[in-house]
């Protein structure tokens, strides 16, 4: 493959992107258990396929992204470009999307939109890829979805996070919404869970 | 013995045949073609194409032939159409001042600048029914003028239209050019405008939602109001300052090969009236704009449009809103007739389940009644306070 | 519908009828709907081929939902017979080609207008409840503007106050169907005109709930296991319908009945509202 290529996106779009959705709708219904979310065929590093998966089936032209500086880069932004055609912003407060590649550069979660008081829907939704969806250290998670409680130890999460997603979720119905990915699934954290780090 | 009631396979493939059946008429009867609809029934295909916001004369007649007539049906078809199209690109704003002008009236004054020209109009004609179009029409030898539909995308053949000028009108002409009396029209440079057929309208409204709102709303309905605020709900009374019929080129452009092309023309009648406003304390009295556009040809639609665009925005212009036509969300929310029709002709659809929840809701009112009743010291109640019970939808 | 459009080619109409854009759009807000259970995410509604009021809002959304794997069961009054439900089961049978059964275990799709099955629901179920006004206080305030306000302080004391009117005048809410819930202890919303005996149902459900209200261009969602509860007062609690009767057909008598007119003399019977459970109940063999 030439280096100049833009790598192909779903093979079949309508029926992988309907495929991937339902994955996603699992995974925020049913937060902290982790679904398989196919990618496509190949992906511009470092995106892994989850990731990419989630930007071909919810990213277009009324939907504008935000990249992290990992994802930067020429070949990522081209192909983004040219499967979705999403604008491309460079304040993240303004995506309804932040596509993380990684979130050590992040420094927390208030760069976002967490949406307004009558319209809690205008925020934004991140993508954050990790290392692992496992082997991290262990959190509790409760809230709607969830039938008791529920563990989760992603790796790779910076030190901020859990204390900062506390404070996403007491300001809630405002806040973000997160998407954990690593190279083969998806794991939703809406708003509305409750995390307890033991 | 019950048994639950089946067969809706088969009653609904009935019905679709029974309506075929209504829709072709007496066989002996010549089938009507859709181009004969095109033709000779063309304002309707003009109300159909409006409200059905689809400019497609030939889409627009089969859906009047569909639908055996009933327009509002026939938008509803079109409009279902047009919402699975793909967007290509967005047109450049239409330039009504280099419109092919058909038909231009201005009632401000009594000449204004590029002359009136009555152009084709019901306004004149004495309502008689005419017993010559009975028979086989067309006696009259009219081979002069040039045809009103034939134009349509042969844009060089325009400048010899006989009933057509091509004058160099501007977009502001007679009292509009007064900008001493008259407010400025805003500046197109307005950021992104709304595009309602994919995002909802949020209240309070924008002007651009609350236009392309109207564009598409019920003409009766825009109408109705329009008339209220005549009547006594609005104190309205405008001019029309510029009322205008003809042929306008879609631009579009290209921003890969940055070049604009024309792609077409497209028939519209714009509308523009002004209104005596003296409420707003922070500028001197003058008038303010309303202003109506609509696909094909239709005065009434445009007119209403105009008018209605000016009552709501009384709001921005510090006026008391107090009448149902300065209302955004009681218009906004009301004027789509596809909306309005479809909820509406909802309640032929059963309702057996919320009606046996209101019969057990009722016996129990019912039992409470009486019993309220024998009690000593029963009063009847009011009947302003006997309240309608909240049923199902 | 006397529609009769070619969805059979696929140059001209999408997988599901709603093109690829507009399904993302709906996804997007149905994933915003999740994320804030009882909000109500406005989206851009489309004209579907079936007119508003009649379920456009349910339409749009399993047609977002929907892939070639599915199985779509279509109810309406809980019957899978009544003519709604079997014209919106012939339209997804005929854009999409999915697969559609009677049987309420069967499927991974329920639309419904004004009922939830009587068999419990699973989690690999989701039900899309067609809606016709899914704003709960548009009864008392018309205005969208006033509406959303209180929805962002959740200041719903007017509700509280009308519902309780009610009671000091009638002794009882006078609600029997479209009964105002609050969805995850903090928004009040419509469960759509369900009669209140299936309240209890989106309670802590298995089942993913979705509301799509096309008309009035909303969409709100139940997750599982969410708090739903009646609005209610500590002496007055919240009951459903009971029934003296139970079902002639299947004798059930734990189900909604439908009331049924013999004659003009006055003689009635009742029967399951949901068909597929009275059919399960009977033992029969349902149609897949």
């Amino acid at each position: 493959m030439r280096a100049d290529m833009i790598p192909l996106a779903f093979r079949d779009p309508v029926h992988d992107s309907q495929s991937a959705f339902r994955r996603l709708l699992r995974a925020l219904s049913r937060p902290g258990t982790p679904v398989s979310l196919p990618g496509p065929a190949e992906a511009p590093e470092p995106m892994g396929g989850p990731l990419a998966a989630i930007a071909l089936t919810l990213a277009d032209a009324d939907c504008p992204i935000w990249l992290d500086p990992a994802l930067s880069t020429e070949r990522v932004r081209r192909y983004l470009h040219f499967h979705t055609n999403a604008p491309q912003l460079a304040d993240p407060r303004a995506a309804a999307i932040a596509l993380i590649g990684d979130a050590g550069w992040l420094p927390g979660l208030n760069g976002f939109h967490p949406g307004d008081a009558p319209y809690p829907d205008r925020s934004t939704t991140l993508i954050l890829q990790l290392p692992a969806l496992t082997g991290g250290s262990t959190v509790r998670l409760s809230g709607p979805g969830i039938e008791t409680t529920t563990s989760l130890a992603p790796l790779g999460l910076p030190n901020w996070f859990w204390p900062a997603w506390h404070e996403n979720a007491a300001r809630y119905p405002l806040g973000v919404d997160i998407f954990l990915t690593d190279d083969r699934a998806v794991v939703g954290l809406p708003r509305s869970t409750n995390v307890e780090v033991p | 013995m019950i048994t639950s009631i089946k067969g809706g396979e088969a009653a609904i493939a009935a019905s679709h045949r029974l309506l075929a059946k209504r829709r072709r008429g007496d066989p002996a009867i010549a089938n009507l073609s859709v181009g004969q609809i095109r033709e000779q029934l063309s304002l309707a295909v003009d109300r159909v194409m409006s409200e059905g916001s689809l400019y497609d004369p030939e889409l627009a007649a089969l859906a009047i032939k569909q639908a055996e007539g009933d327009l509002v049906e026939a938008i509803y078809l079109l409009r279902a159409f047009r919402t699975t199209l793909t967007r290509f690109g967005h047109a450049e704003p239409i330039d009504t001042a280099a419109m092919i002008v058909r038909r231009r009236i201005a009632t401000t004054h009594k000449d204004v600048p590029g002359g009136q020209l009555l152009g084709p109009t019901y306004d004149y004609t004495h309502r008689m029914l005419d017993i010559a179009l009975m028979g086989e029409a067309g006696h009259e030898n009219l081979s002069d003028l040039t045809g009103e539909r034939e134009a349509e995308d042969e844009l060089e053949n325009t400048a010899a239209d006989a009933d057509a000028v091509a004058s160099a009108l501007r977009r502001d002409c007679g009292v509009l050019a007064r900008t001493d009396l008259v407010e400025p029209a805003l500046s197109e440079a307005h950021g992104k405008v709304a595009d309602i057929t994919r995002a909802p309208v949020m209240f309070p409204s924008r002007r651009d939602e609350r236009l392309q709102s109207l564009a598409r709303g019920d003409e009766g309905f825009l109408m109705g109001l329009c008339y209220s605020t005549m009547r006594g709900y609005g104190r309205s009374h405008p001019f029309i300052a510029e009322l205008r019929y003809g042929d306008a080129t879609v631009v579009l452009t290209v921003p890969e090969l940055d070049i604009s092309v024309g792609i077409g023309a497209v028939r519209l009648t714009e509308c523009q009236t002004v209104h005596l406003t003296s409420r707003d304390d922070s500028v001197p009295p003058r008038y303010t704009r309303g202003y109506g556009l609509v696909l094909g040809h239709g005065e009434r639609k445009a007119i209403s449009m105009a008018m209605l665009d000016r009552t709501l925005r009384s709001a921005e212009l510090g006026e008391t809103v107090a009448y149902p036509a300065q209302d955004d969300e009681f218009v906004l929310s009301h004027c789509d007739s596809v909306a309005a029709s479809g909820l509406v002709q909802h309640l032929k659809l059963p309702h057996y389940v919320d009606f046996q929840a209101e019969l057990q809701l009722l016996s129990q009112m019912r039992a409470d009644y009486a019993k309220r009743r024998a009690e000593p010291g029963f009063k009847t109640a009011d009947p302003a306070t006997i309240t309608e019970t909240l049923g199902g939808d | 519908m006397g529609i009769d459009l070619a969805f059979d080619d696929h140059g001209v109409y999408s997988f599901a009828y709603l093109d690829e854009m507009t399904k993302r759009m709906i996804r997007r807000a149905i994933l915003k709907a999740v994320a804030v259970p009882g909000y109500q995410v406005p989206f851009g509604s489309r004209e579907m081929p079936l007119p508003p009021g009649w379920g456009t809002g349910g339409l749009q959304v399993t047609a977002s939902l929907l892939g070639r794997e599915d199985m779509l069961k279509v109810i309406d009054q809980g019957a899978d017979d009544t003519t709604n439900a079997i014209s919106i089961r012939r339209f997804f049978a005929r854009v999409a080609g999915v697969a559609t059964t009677e049987r309420t275990g069967e499927a991974t799709v329920i639309q419904t207008r004004h009922r939830i099955p009587e068999r419990a629901l699973t989690e690999d179920q989701i039900i899309v409840f067609q809606q016709p006004q899914p704003e709960p206080l548009r009864r008392f305030i018309p205005h969208e503007v006033v509406a959303r306000k209180l929805h962002a302080f959740a200041q719903y004391g007017v509700m509280y106050v009308r519902l309780y009117e009610d009671i000091s005048r009638l002794g009882h809410v006078a609600m029997s169907s479209d009964y105002p819930v609050i969805v995850n202890g903090r928004y009040l919303a419509s469960p759509s005109p369900i009669p209140k005996f299936d309240n209890p149902k989106l309670h802590r459900s298995r089942a993913l709930a979705l509301f799509g209200a096309g008309r009035e261009r909303r969409i709100h969602a139940i997750p599982p296991f969410t708090d739903v509860k009646s609005l209610d007062f500590v002496d007055h609690p919240f009951t459903v319908q009971h029934f003296e009767s139970c079902c002639s057909l299947c004798g059930a008598q734990d189900s909604y009945l439908d009331e049924i007119l013999l004659d003009d003399g006055g003689r009635r019977a009742f029967v399951c509202s949901d068909t597929a459970y009275c059919a399960e109940q009977r033992g029969e063999r349902t149609k897949s």
